[in-house]
C-alpha cells in the first residue's frame, strides 16, 4: 500500500479516526511508593521488589511491549517534614535514563521524543532518592512515554 | 461536517494536532501480582471493565522466581473470563522470566462493557509478576 507523506505539522480540527494499525501514540506507565527515606526504587502495584541494588541496571520491572521514547516525568508525593527534596530517575537496562528533581510536590518534566529512547523488552524501574532525613510518603510516579510502532 | 478519507498509510514526520476526538487509540493496562492466585489491577483482584470496544495487540510479562524449584504453566488474556490469547510458558528459570508478543488489530476483539483479566494457571508459585496488556479502541 502507499504511504502519503504529510512533513508539515498536521492539525485537524475535527475528529480522527483510524481503522488501520496506529504508530506514535503516548501511554503513562505507573509507579508508586507508600513512603521512604534514603534511596529506592518504587513498585508497580503490589510488586515492591522492583529494581535490585540500585545499579542502576534493574532485571525486575516494568518491561515495554514496543520499542519507543520516553518524554516526561511527573512525580506526585508529600513530606512528613518540611524542605523534603530529592530526585526521581527512571532505570531502564541502559542506565539512568531519565529524571526530576524534586522540590515541591508535584514536579514535572518534559522532553522531546527521540531523546531518550528505548527497545521492546526492556524494563522500567523508577529510583527515587530523599535527601537528608526527610521522609517522603505517598509518592506516585508517572512515565509519559511515545512507541514508535 | 463532511468527512476526508485517507485510504494510504499516513506517515507525518512532524507534529500532529487533533481537536476533536480520536478514534483508534492505544492503551496499555498493568496487572501485577506477588501470589498466583491473586493478580491484581492495583490493589484490587478484579477485571477491568473496558469502557469502548476495540481488540488487544500486545503483551509483556515479567515473572521473577526465588525458589530453586522448577515450575511451568501458562499466561492467559481472558475477555469475560475465557481466555483468548494463551502463551504456554514453559519451565520457568530461576530468578527473572520475560515474554512478550505483539498481533494484529481486530485478531481478538471486545466490546464495551467486557472484562479484560490476566491469569497464570498451573503455576504454583512465583515471587512476583508483572504484567501489561496493550489494547487499541475502535472508538
Amino acid at each position: 500500500m502507499a504511504t502519503k507523506f504529510i512533513t508539515e505539522q498536521l492539525e485537524i480540527t475535527s475528529d480522527s479516526e483510524v481503522q488501520g494499525e496506529l504508530n506514535g501514540s503516548k501511554d503513562i506507565i505507573h509507579f508508586n511508593r507508600d513512603a521512604d527515606t534514603g534511596s529506592a526504587y518504587c513498585e508497580a502495584g503490589e510488586v515492591t521488589t522492583v529494581g535490585d541494588s540500585h545499579s542502576g541496571v534493574p532485571t525486575v520491572g516494568i518491561p515495554m511491549v514496543r520499542p519507543g521514547s520516553v518524554t516526561g516525568m511527573s512525580v506526585r508525593w508529600a513530606g512528613s517534614t518540611g524542605g523534603t527534596s530529592g530526585f526521581c530517575q527512571l532505570h531502564t537496562p541502559d542506565g539512568f535514563l531519565f529524571g526530576v528533581t524534586l522540590t515541591s510536590s508535584v514536579d514535572i518534566t518534559t522532553q522531546p521524543r527521540y531523546t531518550d529512547e528505548f527497545s521492546a523488552g526492556d524494563i522500567f524501574a523508577a529510583f527515587i532518592t530523599v535527601n537528608g532525613v526527610d521522609t517522603m510518603r505517598d509518592i506516585v510516579v508517572e512515565i509519559e512515554v511515545i512507541y514508535d510502532e | 461536517m463532511g468527512t476526508k478519507f485517507i485510504t494510504e498509510n499516513l506517515l507525518v514526520s512532524s507534529d500532529a494536532t487533533i481537536g476533536g476526538e480520536v478514534i483508534g487509540s492505544k492503551e496499555v493496562i498493568m496487572f501485577n501480582a506477588s501470589d498466583p492466585t491473586s493478580i491484581l489491577l492495583g490493589q484490587t483482584n478484579n477485571s477491568v471493565v473496558l469502557t469502548r470496544a476495540g481488540s488487544i495487540t500486545g503483551y509483556t510479562l515479567l515473572i521473577n522466581i526465588s525458589s530453586t524449584t522448577m515450575v511451568s504453566g501458562s499466561f492467559e488474556i481472558e475477555i469475560n473470563e475465557s481466555p483468548v490469547w494463551v502463551l504456554a510458558l514453559g519451565t520457568l528459570n530461576l530468578l527473572t522470566n520475560k515474554f512478550s508478543d505483539t498481533q494484529p488489530r481486530d485478531t481478538d476483539n471486545f466490546v464495551a462493557g467486557d472484562r479484560l483479566r490476566v491469569t497464570l494457571p498451573s503455576i504454583s508459585f512465583f515471587t512476583n509478576a508483572i504484567i501489561l496488556v496493550e489494547i487499541m479502541y475502535d472508538d
